[in-house]
């Protein structure tokens, strides 16, 4: 297909323009707004947008200044047939007319329904507006678009592309919608099973088969713990059993071991009473010895001892006889001593009565004298007493008054003497001494040259005009001062009247007085109590009765003496003094006497008793002597009595002998047995026999125990069968392993086709690129020089982007090439698609670059020239629309250069 | 004077059947082992038994649970005659068993007066027949659980003239002493030695543990089971009977096998040699089981290898009789992998770039044994899979 004109009327700054297109290449040139890029877009749109379309982008089409609708006539070369395309854009009023060569002219729906067919678009000549874009937008590169990846392009026309390439022969396979389907259908079989990064998938069936087999597993280790259990239980069952069995097998034995040694230990016993009997019967037995022995001999020893107190009575019987001599004349003796005693005491007697009678009447002497001093005394006091008296009956005539009431005197009389003095010294002397008129003195007249003592407030009228008030000593002293002196003169006068006194010095002389009476008593008593006073009296009468006293023992001494003769009675005191100094001498004597008859006669009294109690001693040992002698003959009776006499005692000792022999023999026996015995290790034997029972008794307890456990472990309750339990789990635990090696044999099968399907699918998307990748490269060597080559990039979805490969250099990534390097390589890349699609138009399409190396300099565009003349030589029709057409001025292109509007 | 009676063993009620996944399958399964004993009612009263002998493994386990306890006995309570047990190596006599427990014992009063299970190892004298038990007291009895009886058979006290008969269970000389159950779990036996067994005094040896009916000497029989528990071993296995005897004192035993199995055991195996073979398949399995299959067990064993259209007929094949068949048990060793016409189809698609080169890839890899192999072949199902 190739463009051959454009007119364009009405459309936009175009009244009416006309374009011829060269079959190969084309340049346009013209300033900025002149309306290139405004043909570019009539052509797109005559070609394909519907006439009838309205709204903006028919309105942006209409000519501001020209008016009218705006037409577009395209005439093209498609299928060997010259194209005459005409259409009017005017909204509802649009019209579209189509006419080829020998054909008649097809309007609007029908010529649109030919240029699809024609165009080989789905929209040819009928896009709506959201479809204009996307159209040819390939071959129509618009301005400022020429650096956008061209990757979707090919993506877009890849199923062309294909049959295209397959067309040419080249090797470049498709997959088809059943390749797809079937790829969708594994690959969603394969995100059943897996995630996004390879894992199983939870939930997936291969997953849930692992849990269902874990817990199977699990099952199935419980249940065979259970039948473990149960067979351990079977075990523990047997051995508990052997345990009884073995115990007891052992355990009769044992007893019977235990009955014989307590047996034994029974006999021992036995034995050991049986031993001490025996022990106890040879003690009898040699006690018995033992007391017949002694008895006998005791009484061997009685009757010795008989016969020696026999023997020694008879010289003590006669001994007693000395002794009741001793006593007689120890008796004598005595009774001589005793009288010479009583003769030298009553000697002793008699002089002390002389003696005590002469002493008696020294004291009657010295009484009597005594007496006689004290009467001579009391008639002494007595006269003393008489002058006190007198002198007392005259003090009781003077009055009384003390020194305290004389001085009480003393100060009553100065106090009144004061009193006075003081009133007269304040009294006020008035004299009238010369007057006319009638002068009175508290209404009393005051005659003339009569003067007052004024001691008193008192009025003093003159006349009968002239009163005076005249207060002597001012106020009120005058009065006091009188009033003192009255009761002072008052106390003195009454003190006086009450002692009786006439005045002060009377007082004194009656004071006086008074007082040389008193100390005459004083003195007078003092010698009085000097004589004895008060007690003189008593002592007299005292003095009298102890003569009297005196005189009565003499009398009465005298009375016993009146028989003696020699007794003369002494005429004084002296006499009775010397006599009581010879009867004292003679008392001595007589004393002395007396005291030595005493000790003689004591001596003889204490040689009595000795003797007495000689006789005593000897007659209490004698008949002690008989009672022991008589004791012997009873102790012999006795013992005779009991034990027989000699023969028969002899006999019992045998007898007795011969029975402690036998019980000897007796105890030896036994305790021969004894030992045969062997007491000692019995008794541990009996502990080893009961020691080994209880062990074994327990082991068979414990074992029993165990039994009872264990059976009761084996008895089950009958609600499940633990061997079926275990069966069954292990069954079910098959079940899932087989289940789970399924499951997962199904996944690796499924992930297998899934990554032969990845990998394969991505083999055959490269073959399909392939052909392309070497057409751009080709056209990018015009470029870049040899070596040059691009990689197409795929993905699921198609071709995702471009790298360009330059010799030395590592891959660009179209999108990190530089803005001139992407707009030639989207072209290249145009081109190459558009020269592979061009085979469905006639070997030739046309492609139109409106401004599209901007970012081109001038030195890649002459290269560029070169990449473009080879598209051109390649059939394509190049259509380069440039504000600069002197850059293009060696790509040999006929120039249509529009001017400036 | 003869008698006669029931000789059965190994019921093992409350067998499990884990494997089955099918919860009402498996309920079947065991249900058909206790309709079995139901059904020994009508034969005891036909062939007027005198009594029924269960020689051991009457439970599946020593710890049946009470629902399994009181089915059994209300099952053996119908049969009417004396019906004398002994514990097998199953449900052994060991603590805390099923014999010594309150449940059982109390079930047994109320609902099988007629049940006497022997523990002990000492003669029983029945009215008509003296018998010796064997009951095993522990899974693994390491003796002989019969040694008792060389003696004690030949006791001048018992009844002369009664007929003088064994009960024991275990394996003897002559078997292997491992077998293998249903669920392949090993069950070690307990020995027997027959031989030791004074011949002349005894006249019936009624063994269990065998779960096919065999005799072993001239007076020894392993009864089997009566209703078969487990896909055939071998020709000389015969599991699925009762055994009458009719038997006298000092007479060889007159015994008659008496077939009680409802549910049917089979065998297939099949191997695939082209996806044309899977019609031929298809048709086998028909003559084999018929169209129902409802009674039926198979255990398939199924080689050689299946394009991936055939193979997925072929799962379609077993989806089926899975679900028709009381059990399926599958041993599925078919290599799956696409046949010549699947591969090109995969490959030479020119219109579809994609997926041949992927087929082909896939197609390079899918050869030889390893798990890679494996996962390609399926991958390529996948993508077979995908485009239909």
């Amino acid at each position: 297909m190739r463009l051959i004109s454009l007119t364009v009327r009405n459309y936009r700054v175009h009244k009416d323009l006309t374009v011829t297109f060269d079959p190969s290449r084309n340049l346009i040139g013209g300033p900025n707004e002149c309306g290139k890029s405004t043909l570019a877009e009539a052509a797109h749109r005559a070609l394909f947008l519907r006439a009838k379309t309205g709204g903006s982008i028919q309105k942006e089409m209409v000519s501001s200044h020209i008016g009218g609708d705006p037409e577009v006539a395209l005439t093209f070369e498609a299928a060997g047939i010259t194209w005459e395309l005409e259409k009017r854009f005017a909204a509802t009023r649009g019209s579209t007319r189509l006419s080829g060569t020998g054909m008649s002219t097809l309007k609007d729906e029908e010529a649109d329904a030919k240029l699809t067919e024609i165009l080989k678009t789905e929209s040819g000549g009928r896009a709506n507006a959201g479809q204009l874009a996307a159209t040819w937008s390939h071959l129509w590169v618009w301005q400022g678009s020429s650096g956008q990846d061209p990757a979707h392009h090919a993506t877009a026309h890849k199923d062309t592309l294909v049959q295209r390439l397959q067309k040419d022969g080249i090797a470049a396979v498709m997959q088809s919608a059943t390749d797809q389907r079937v790829r969708e259908k594994i690959a969603a079989s394969y995100d059943e099973l897996f995630t996004a990064t390879g894992k199983p998938k939870a939930g997936s069936k291969p997953e849930l088969a692992r849990t269902q087999l874990a817990e199977a597993e699990a099952a199935h280790a419980r249940t065979q713990e259970t039948a473990a259990r149960l067979e351990q239980a079977v075990v523990d069952h047997a051995r508990a059993e052997k345990d009884i069995v073995d115990a007891e097998a052992v355990l009769p034995t044992l007893k019977e071991q235990r009955s014989t040694t307590e047996a034994k230990l029974t006999q021992v016993s036995d034995l050991k009473r049986e031993e001490e009997t025996r022990v106890r019967a040879l003690e009898s037995a040699t006690a018995t010895c033992d007391q017949i022995s002694k008895a006998d001999t005791k009484i061997h020893q009685l009757h010795q001892q008989t016969t020696t107190a026999r023997q020694a009575l008879q010289p003590a019987e006669e001994k007693e006889n000395t002794h009741n001599t001793a006593e007689q004349s120890a008796l004598a003796a005595s009774k001589s001593a005793e009288t010479t005693h009583r003769e030298a005491a009553e000697a002793v007697r008699h002089i002390r009565l002389h003696h005590d009678l002469a002493t008696a009447q020294v004291s009657a002497f010295e009484k009597s004298d005594a007496h006689q001093h004290l009467a001579t005394r009391a008639a002494e006091a007595d006269t003393l007493r008489a002058e006190i008296t007198d002198l007392r009956a005259k003090h009781s005539q003077i009055p009384p008054l003390t020194a305290k009431e004389l001085a009480q005197l003393r100060s009553l009389e100065r106090e009144s003497s004061q009193a006075a003095a003081t009133l007269a010294a304040i009294a006020t002397g008035i004299e009238l001494l010369q007057s006319d008129t009638a002068v009175t003195l508290d209404g009393q007249p005051l005659t003339t040259g009569e003067s007052r003592i004024l001691s008193d407030t008192c009025e003093l009228a003159i006349g009968t005009g002239t009163r005076l008030r005249i207060r002597p000593g001012g106020g009120g002293s005058l009065a006091s001062a009188r009033l003192r002196a009255d009761s002072t003169q008052s106390a003195w006068s009454a003190a006086l009247a009450r002692h009786a006194l006439r005045d002060l010095d009377h007082a004194a002389t009656v004071f006086e007085q008074r007082q040389s009476l008193e100390q005459q008593i004083t003195q007078l008593e003092t010698r009085w109590k000097a004589l004895g006073g008060e007690n003189l009296t008593a002592d007299l009468n005292g003095a009298a009765a102890s003569l009297a006293a005196a005189n009565a023992d003499v009398q009465r001494r005298q009375e016993i003496l009146d028989q003696d003769p020699d007794f003369k009675s002494p005429a004084n005191l002296t006499a009775a003094r010397e006599l009581v100094s010879t009867t004292r001498e003679s008392l001595s004597t007589a004393e002395s006497t007396e005291a030595s008859a005493r000790r003689s006669a004591e001596q003889s009294r204490s040689k009595l008793e000795s003797a007495s109690q000689a006789i005593q001693n000897h007659r209490a040992a004698l008949s002690t002597a008989r009672q022991t002698l008589r004791d012997l003959e009873t102790s012999i009776n006795v013992l005779e009595d009991t034990h027989g006499d000699a023969r028969a005692r002899q006999l019992a000792l045998t007898l007795a002998t011969q029975t402690a022999q036998q019980s000897a023999d007796q105890l030896a026996s036994t305790r021969a047995a004894l030992a045969a015995l062997a007491p000692a290790s019995l008794s541990a034997d009996l502990d080893r026999f009961t020691r080994a029972i209880t062990q074994q008794e327990s082991r068979r307890r414990e074992a029993e125990n165990q039994r009872l456990i264990a059976r009761d472990r084996l008895t089950l309750d009958g609600s499940s069968d633990p061997e079926a339990d275990l069966s069954h789990a292990q069954a079910r635990c098959q079940a899932a392993r087989d289940l789970h090696a399924s499951e997962q044999r199904r996944a690796k099968a499924i992930e297998k086709l899934h990554l032969l399907f990845s990998s394969s699918r991505e083999a055959i998307d490269r073959s399909l690129v392939q052909p392309l990748a070497d057409r751009i490269s080709g056209y990018l060597q015009c470029l870049f020089g040899p070596g040059t080559e691009v990689r197409v990039n795929l993905s699921d979805t198609g071709i995702q982007g471009l790298d360009l490969i330059r010799p030395g250099d590592p891959a660009f990534n179209f999108a990190t090439l530089s803005g001139g390097a992407k707009e030639q390589v989207a072209a290249a890349t145009r081109l190459a698609l558009a020269e592979i699609l061009a085979t469905d138009h006639d070997g030739s399409l046309p492609i139109l670059f409106d401004d599209a190396f901007a970012y081109t300099d001038p030195t890649r565009t002459q290269s560029l020239q070169r990449m473009l003349d080879l598209a051109a030589t390649r059939g394509l029709q190049i259509i380069v629309l440039t504000c600069t057409p002197a850059d293009y001025s060696a790509f040999g292109a006929p120039e249509a250069r529009l001017a400036s509007i | 004077m003869s008698i006669v009676f029931l000789h059965t063993a190994d019921w093992q009620l409350g067998k499990p059947f884990a494997s089955v996944r099918d919860d009402a399958k498996r309920h079947r399964l065991q249900q058909e082992r206790l309709q079995a004993v139901q059904r020994l009612a009508d034969l005891a009263k036909s062939s007027d038994a005198a009594f029924v002998l269960v020689a051991g493994d009457m439970f599946d386990s020593s710890h049946a649970t009470k629902a399994t306890v009181s089915a059994a006995c209300a099952a053996l309570g119908a049969l009417k005659i004396p019906v004398l047990v002994i514990p097998g190596n199953h449900d052994h006599a060991g603590p805390g068993s099923i014999w010594a427990q309150e449940f059982f014992l109390r079930e047994q009063q109320q609902l099988a007066p007629n049940l006497r299970v022997l523990l002990t190892p000492e003669p029983v004298i029945l009215e008509t027949a003296v018998i010796f038990p064997a009951p095993l007291l522990r899974r693994f009895e390491p003796g002989d659980p019969t040694a008792w009886i060389r003696s004690a058979v030949e006791d001048p006290s018992l009844p002369p003239d009664l007929p003088r008969i064994v009960l024991a269970h275990g394996t003897i000389q002559g078997f292997g002493s491992m077998q293998e159950d249903e669920d392949g779990a090993s069950t070690v036996v307990n020995w027997i030695d027959l031989a030791s067994l004074p011949a002349d005094a005894i006249d019936f040896i009624a063994l269990g543990d065998w779960h096919g009916t065999k005799q072993v000497g001239p007076k020894a029989w392993y009864s089997g089971t009566p209703e078969i528990d487990r896909f055939p071993k071998g020709d000389g296995n015969d599991p699925g009977n009762v055994l009458k005897v009719t038997l006298s004192r000092r007479a060889a035993p007159v015994v008659e096998k008496i077939p009680s199995s409802r549910l049917i055991w089979k065998e297939l195996s099949f191997r695939f040699s082209d996806d044309a073979s899977l019609d031929l398949f298809a048709s086998r399995l028909d003559e084999v089981l018929g169209q129902r299959g409802d009674e039926h067990l198979l255990l398939l064993s199924l080689e050689g290898s299946l394009g991936i259209e055939a193979s997925g007929r072929l799962e379609k094949i077993l989806e089926s009789w899975e679900s028709r068949l009381v059990r399926l048990k599958l041993d599925h060793q078919v290599t799956i992998a696409p046949s010549h016409e699947e591969i090109t189809a995969l490959t030479q698609r020119s219109e579809d770039p994609l997926i041949a080169s992927v087929a082909s890839q896939l197609v390079s890899q899918i050869h030889g044994e390893t798990e890679d192999a494996a996962i390609a072949r399926l991958a390529l199902r996948e993508l077979h899979a995908a485009l239909s």
